[in-house]
C-alpha cells in the first residue's frame, strides 16, 4: 500500500536519490545530503511542536510503499512561507497611464519584486518518481497535504499557496531567466536555483531589481513564458486548480512560473472533509476512491482507499485497515475523490 | 556682414518663411503663424519685463546687414518647467552585488527627472541652409552666451541645451521605438511635434514613472543614448567648446544628450572683457577673430570680426558701429570667437 507519511531520518538515502532525479525542477529539494538531513530534522521537530500560530515549521512528507519500505515521492508544507526570510515573488501590477489631452488611456503591466506572500502557508518540494507520474499517487501527495492542513488548522494560516516550476528546457535554459534574471546576476538558471535552495535569501534583495520591470520592455520570448507552468508540473497544477487554487498576479522570480494561491475556506477539500470511522466492507455497492487521512496526536498519514461511505462509516477491506494499524486513538477523515 | 538683434513684431512673416525650411525633427520652430506670433509676443514681453519668470524667454534674429533679411534665429528660455513640468531622463548607475554569491554587477538605469526645473535653456537654433558659411553658425549660437555674460542676473545659475538625438531619414528614432512606443501609440515625429508646441508634459504623463534598466532596451536604443543626430554634431561641438558638458541627462523621446554648465563657468562669461569703441575711417585689423556685443539690453547687437583691440579700446569701422548700434566711447563686450585662441 502507498502511504503518505512524515519523513524519517532513515529516508535520507531515498530522498537523496529523488532530489538528484528531480534536478532543478524542485529548488526546495536540492541534492545535497547535509541539506536534506536538515530538512528531515526540521520536519521531525515541526511535527513535535505544539503550534498555535504558524511559524518556522516545515512538514516533509514521503510517499512510501509499505510493502517494500521504498520511498517514491516527496511533498512538504511550510507553516509560514516567509518565516525567517521574506518570501519573494514578482507581482504583475497594472498601472494606468492616461492623458485626457492626448486621448490616451493605456494599461501598463509592470513586475514588482515584493514579499506579499510571506504570510501564506506554502506547499513545496513536490516530486514523484517518473514511473508513478501517471498513477493516482501524485494526487495522494498533493491532496494528502491539503487534508493534513485542513485537519491541523492551527499549524497554518488561512491563505495557502504553491509555486510551480515555469518554462525551462532540458538543458536548464529558462527564457524568463535569460532575458530578465541573467541581466542582474550574470549566471545560469541552474546555478541561481541551486543558490535559491541552499543560501540565505539575502541575495535576492541584493541582486533582484529594485524598480518595477515594465512587461512591455521584456523580451517577447520571456513575456510568453510568464505564468506558464512546466509540462512536468501540469498535473500538480491541475490538481491544485481542481481544488480551487488560482494563478492570480504573482509569478516566481527566476522562471516566472505561476504561483497559485487560495483562501483555505474556498478550497473544495476543506468544504467536503468529513470525520469518519473505518469499518470492514460488508455492503455490495460499487466502490469509490477516497482520500483518507489518519491523525494521531500531531502525526499524520494519508492513503487512497476504495470503499463505500455510509453515514460516518467508510467501509473498506479489513486487510487495508490492518495495514494502516488503525487504533482507537486515530482521528480519521476522508474526502471522496 | 551679419549681425544679431532681438526679434521684433514685424519679423513674423520672415520667421514663418524661415520655419518652412526647418524640415522634420526641428520642433521648436513650428510652421504655424499662431505659434510663432505667440512666441514673438512672449519674447517682446520679456524684454519689456511684462511677463512672469515662468514665461520669460529671448529670441534673437541673425540679420544680413546689406539686405536686412532674417536668415537665422536662436533663443534662450530663462527658467523652464515652472508652468508645465520639464522632464528628462537621468542616466544613473545601480549596483547589484552579493558578497555571499560573489557577484557584482553595475546596471545603467534611466529615471524620469525634473532636475532642470528653473534652469535657463539655450534653444531654437536654426540657420537658413544657404547661410551655413562664414562662421554664421558660431555667431548665432555664441551671441546668446555673450548676452548672458552681459546680463547674468536675468538668468539662472545653471544653463543647459537639449541636443537632437538620433533618428533615421524616415524620422524614426531607435530609442522611441524601444521605449516610448510601448507606452502609447503615437509616432515619434508626432510626439516630437507635440513636444515642440508645448505639449511635452502631456506626453510625459504617459511615460514610465519608475526607473528603467537600460539593459531592457534594444541594442539599437542602448547605443543611441546620449548620442546626437549627425546634423547636430556641429552644434554640440560649439557648446562643448564653450564649457558645456553632458552630465547624464537625456531627452525622454529620442535620448539626445542635455549639455549643461554653471553660467559662471561658460568660457564667454569668464573671458569676455569690456572695451570702449573708437570709430576709424580705415579698417584696423587685429589678430583674433572676435565676438562683440553691445551693452544694450533692449537693443542688443552682436557681430563677429577681427578689428584691432588694445587694453582700452576696440577700433571699429563705421559699418561695424552701425551694425552694433554704438558710437565712440560706448562699451562693447568682447571675447575671442574660438576657445583655442589666446585670450585678450
Amino acid at each position: 500500500m502507498m502511504v503518505l507519511r512524515p519523513a524519517k531520518v532513515s529516508d535520507i538515502s531515498y530522498l537523496e536519490r529523488l532530489a538528484y532525479e528531480s534536478g532543478t525542477m524542485v529548488s526546495s529539494l536540492p541534492a545535497k545530503r547535509s541539506h536534506l538531513v536538515k530538512k528531515v530534522e526540521r520536519s521531525i521537530y515541526s511535527f513535535e511542536q505544539d503550534v498555535d500560530t504558524p511559524g518556522e515549521e516545515s512538514y516533509l512528507f514521503v510517499l512510501e510503499d509499505t510493502l517494500t519500505g521504498n520511498v517514491f515521492g516527496t511533498g512538504a508544507v511550510n507553516g509560514l512561507s516567509g518565516n525567517r526570510e521574506p518570501f519573494y515573488s514578482f507581482r504583475n501590477d497594472i498601472k494606468i497611464h492616461s492623458s485626457r489631452e492626448l486621448n490616451v488611456h493605456s494599461r501598463i503591466h509592470a513586475l514588482t519584486l515584493n514579499h506579499d506572500l510571506s504570510d501564506h502557508s506554502q506547499l513545496c518540494s513536490f516530486y514523484i518518481a517518473s514511473s508513478l507520474t501517471s498513477s493516482r499517487y501524485p494526487s495522494l501527495i498533493t491532496l494528502g497535504r491539503l487534508l493534513f492542513m485542513c485537519i491541523f488548522p492551527m499549524r497554518f494560516t488561512n491563505e495557502w499557496m504553491a509555486v510551480l516550476p515555469g518554462i525551462a528546457d532540458e538543458y536548464g535554459r529558462a527564457p524568463f531567466w535569460e532575458h530578465v534574471g541573467r541581466k542582474f546576476f550574470g549566471i545560469d538558471y541552474n546555478q541561481v536555483e541551486y543558490y535559491n535552495g541552499t543560501r540565505s535569501k539575502t541575495f535576492i534583495a541584493e541582486m533582484m531589481p529594485y524598480h518595477p520591470l515594465y512587461v512591455a520592455l521584456i523580451n517577447e520570448e520571456a513575456q510568453a513564458a510568464m505564468g506558464l507552468v512546466h509540462k512536468d508540473a501540469a498535473l500538480q497544477c491541475s490538481l491544485l486548480s481542481g481544488q480551487g487554487f488560482e494563478a492570480d498576479k504573482y509569478v516566481e522570480i527566476f522562471d516566472a512560473g505561476p504561483i497559485l494561491t487560495a483562501q483555505r475556506n474556498a478550497l473544495s477539500i476543506c468544504q467536503k472533509i468529513q470525520q469518519i470511522k473505518l469499518t470492514n466492507l460488508t455492503c455490495n455497492s460499487p466502490l469509490q476512491t477516497y482520500l483518507v487521512g489518519l491523525a494521531e496526536g500531531s502525526s499524520f498519514k494519508a492513503c487512497l482507499l476504495k470503499g463505500v461511505l455510509t453515514g460516518n462509516q467508510l467501509q473498506v477491506s479489513q486487510d487495508e485497515i490492518d495495514l494502516l494499524n488503525v487504533s482507537s486513538d486515530h482521528r480519521i477523515f476522508c474526502v471522496k475523490l | 556682414m551679419m549681425f544679431i538683434r532681438p526679434i521684433q513684431g514685424e519679423d513674423l512673416p520672415a520667421l514663418l518663411s524661415l520655419s518652412e525650411k526647418t524640415g522634420a525633427g526641428f520642433t521648436s520652430l513650428p510652421n504655424s503663424e499662431k505659434h510663432l506670433k505667440k512666441r514673438i509676443d512672449r519674447m517682446i514681453n520679456t524684454w519689456n519685463d511684462a511677463n512672469p519668470l515662468s514665461e520669460k524667454g529671448y529670441l534673437f534674429a541673425l540679420v544680413d546687414y546689406e539686405t536686412q533679411a532674417i536668415v537665422g534665429v536662436s533663443g534662450i528660455e530663462v527658467a523652464i518647467g515652472l508652468n508645465d513640468p520639464w522632464y528628462d531622463f537621468h542616466v544613473g548607475t545601480q549596483v547589484h552585488a552579493s558578497k555571499d554569491l560573489g557577484i557584482y554587477r553595475q546596471m545603467k538605469k534611466l529615471s524620469l527627472s525634473n532636475d532642470h526645473t528653473g534652469n535657463s535653456e539655450l534653444c531654437t537654433l536654426f540657420l537658413d541652409p544657404e547661410y551655413r558659411e562664414n562662421k554664421n553658425g558660431q555667431l548665432l549660437s555664441k551671441s546668446r552666451l555673450l548676452f548672458i555674460a552681459g546680463f547674468k542676473d536675468k538668468f539662472s545659475e545653471r544653463i543647459f541645451a537639449e541636443m537632437r538625438g538620433v533618428s533615421d531619414e524616415n524620422g524614426s528614432s531607435p530609442f522611441w521605438e524601444s521605449l516610448g512606443r510601448h507606452f502609447f501609440t503615437l509616432e515619434f515625429d508626432h510626439a516630437d511635434y507635440l513636444s515642440g508646441v508645448g505639449s511635452k508634459s502631456f506626453i510625459a504623463e504617459l511615460m514610465p514613472k519608475h526607473a528603467l534598466y537600460v539593459d531592457f532596451l534594444t541594442e539599437a536604443a542602448q547605443k543611441v543614448i546620449a548620442d546626437v543626430h549627425p546634423s547636430t554634431l556641429p552644434a554640440r561641438e560649439i557648446l562643448e567648446s564653450e564649457g558645456m558638458r553632458y552630465e547624464g541627462y537625456v531627452d525622454i523621446f529620442d535620448a539626445g544628450p542635455t549639455l549643461e554648465a554653471y553660467t559662471e563657468d561658460l568660457r564667454i562669461v569668464k573671458q569676455s572683457l569690456l572695451r570702449r569703441v573708437s570709430i576709424n575711417q580705415s579698417e584696423l585689423q587685429g589678430e583674433l577673430m572676435l565676438l562683440m556685443g553691445n551693452e544694450s539690453y533692449k537693443d542688443f547687437r552682436a557681430i563677429i570680426g577681427n578689428p584691432k583691440v588694445d587694453s582700452t579700446h576696440i577700433y571699429l569701422t563705421q559699418s561695424h558701429a552701425d551694425a552694433l548700434s554704438v558710437t565712440n566711447e560706448d562699451q562693447l563686450r568682447v571675447v575671442p570667437l574660438f576657445e583655442k585662441e589666446h585670450s585678450l
